[in-house]
């Protein structure tokens, strides 16, 4: 004997281990079954055939999970503000850090001006990589080309960190206000580096 | 039969037209495609519900569960105002995909 509840319960464990999974969506595919199973019983169809039809219409499991799972990633937009509220607050965080840092190296008026300038350009520089690299790198529509150029930035600011401690940053002889300074300076292209990044990540998603 | 394709790209137009004239739920919506295209497109019914989230994710739906008198439950969908401008937006796309196909038709009859 045929009995609806059960094929229905075993139908949803079906489609939970499917992997469709949250409790409002089977409800919803559940009573769409009901209004379909219904239809074909009115029409003069006996219940198991009825329930096999309907299930049949709902459509493969699998193709329906990979549907789900589509709408429930995040979207490029979603990414996208992550994006810009993680790198803004690594601007602030950095901005705070080096601000305390030059504040403690007890600079003089001079160091305080090239500091806090040096400061503003680096920000300034970032935020206009960020604004502007997605619509530099959505014209290179070489994707080799594009990879080339973050490998190329990234390689270039590792050597620049590199040839700063090493070389530049011994052979200077600088009151801890004067070092703060070229400090500051010295960090615009680390700082400003996942701008370009995000400008590649951009331009692609914008490309494709 | 219409391609799978074609279907696929019309389901978020049509789907917002259906909810522009008033509330609807799942199986109203596909009722409502097959019998207003005749049952030309095939729509696999529970693609219909991937849809339907993506567009409510997208703000431009919402919907609700209503308990019917028969004590059946449905969750009805209707239409917010981002789903109203991707609706004026998606006709005015279909007009011009259309107005240059049939362009096409009278030109090779002159």
């Amino acid at each position: 004997m045929f009995d609806l509840e059960q094929s229905i319960t075993a139908w949803r464990q079906q489609m939970l281990s499917a992997g469709i999974q949250t409790d409002a969506l089977l409800d919803e595919l559940e009573s769409h079954l009901r209004e379909e199973m219904a239809r074909q019983m009115r029409s003069g169809v006996a219940a198991p055939e009825a329930f096999a039809f309907a299930v049949s219409q709902i459509g493969s499991t699998e193709a329906l999970r990979a549907e789900f799972a589509k709408v429930n990633s995040p979207t490029a937009v979603q990414w996208r503000r992550w994006g810009v509220i993680g790198y803004s607050l690594e601007l602030v965080a950095y901005t705070v850090l080096q601000l305390r840092q030059l504040w403690r190296a007890e600079p003089s008026h001079q160091d305080l001006i090239l500091g806090i300038i040096g400061l503003a350009v680096t920000l300034g520089v970032a935020s206009a990589i960020w604004r502007l690299a997605p619509a530099v790198m959505g014209y290179i529509a070489n994707q080799a080309v594009r990879s080339g150029i973050v490998v190329a930035s990234c390689v270039s600011v590792v050597a620049w960190l590199v040839v700063f401690a090493r070389f530049i940053l011994p052979d200077l002889e600088l009151t801890s206000g004067q070092f703060a300074v070229v400090f500051l300076w010295a960090m615009l292209p680390p700082v400003a580096f996942p701008a370009v990044v995000s400008g590649l990540d951009q331009g692609q998603r914008e490309c494709a | 039969m219409l391609r799978k394709e074609l279907v696929a790209a019309s389901a978020e137009p049509l789907i917002l037209s259906i909810l522009a004239e008033g509330e609807s739920y799942g199986y109203a919506i596909i009722q409502e495609i097959k019998t207003r295209s005749q049952n030309r497109m095939e729509w696999t019914d529970g693609m219909l519900y991937p849809v339907l989230h993506r567009l409510e994710r997208k703000g431009q739906i919402k919907s609700r569960w209503v308990e019917a008198e028969s004590g059946r439950k449905r969750k009805y969908y209707s239409l917010k105002q981002p789903g109203k401008k991707a609706l004026a937006e998606h006709r005015e796309h279909w007009a011009i995909v259309h107005s240059v196909l049939t362009g096409f038709g009278h030109q090779s009859y002159v």
